[in-house]
């Protein structure tokens, strides 16, 4: 997810700024398709089962959502 | 044909979502080894995983943002508000996959796909707004 902080004000300078989310989120979406397609149809079936399983049901409620305390990321690792 | 500034965002970010939601994780013409009916499961499932994740993330980041004092509390409810209709097309679209991912019933497809269409164009609408809230302060 792209830092919101990051947002230019204007309304153009917003509209580059999606622009350029919007290219680093295309990138992504073709990288991964270089990856799935060497799946097997066994890996298949299990990625779905992964998937079907991992969806919430009901989801949160965006007030739920919102109420969580915010994700603390642990800082990066230092080879020694 | 004149387009607004102010309707840039919008286009932008319905572009990347039609192209995220027509877009195929697995293709079948470079998968031939995966049965089409598997493919077009994976391919609706990782999309909808995706939008899932998308409304999650948006709403944690919402809440951050009241926090750290980018958002009033009135702007956060109408975004709520929004958010609301995108959960009911969300868990819609779930409860259908959950079938579909054991049946492989070909008539789910449409429904699953208008549901995800649905949440698709509502999350478009949930950046927008973010987005002017943002830079209107």
């Amino acid at each position: 997810m792209a830092d919101l902080t990051t947002i230019p004000t204007s309304p153009l300078g917003a509209g580059i700024w999606l622009a350029i989310e919007a290219a680093k989120l295309i990138q992504q979406h073709l990288a991964k398709k270089g990856i799935d397609n060497t799946l097997t149809q066994a890996q298949a079936e299990q990625l779905l089962a992964q998937i079907a399983a991992g969806l919430q049901n009901p989801l949160p409620t965006p007030e739920e959502l919102e109420a969580a305390p915010p994700i603390v990321q642990s800082p990066p690792t230092t080879g020694s | 044909m004149k387009i607004s500034i102010r309707s840039f965002p919008t286009v932008v970010v319905c572009l990347v979502l039609s192209v995220a939601l027509m877009g195929c994780a697995v293709q079948s013409s470079k998968a031939p080894q995966i049965d089409p009916k598997t493919a077009t499961a994976l391919n609706i499932g990782e999309n909808l995983k995706q939008l899932n994740a998308d409304y999650v993330t948006f709403f944690r980041d919402a809440g951050d943002a009241q926090r750290r004092g980018q958002l009033s509390a009135a702007q956060v409810a109408t975004l709520n508000g929004i958010g609301h209709k995108m959960k009911i097309a969300l868990d819609s679209a779930n409860q259908v996959f959950q079938t579909y991912s054991t049946s492989y019933d070909q008539g789910l497809v449409a429904q699953i796909q208008g549901y995800l269409f649905d949440a698709a164009q509502i999350y478009a609408s949930l950046i927008t707004s973010r987005t002017q809230m943002l830079g209107g302060k």
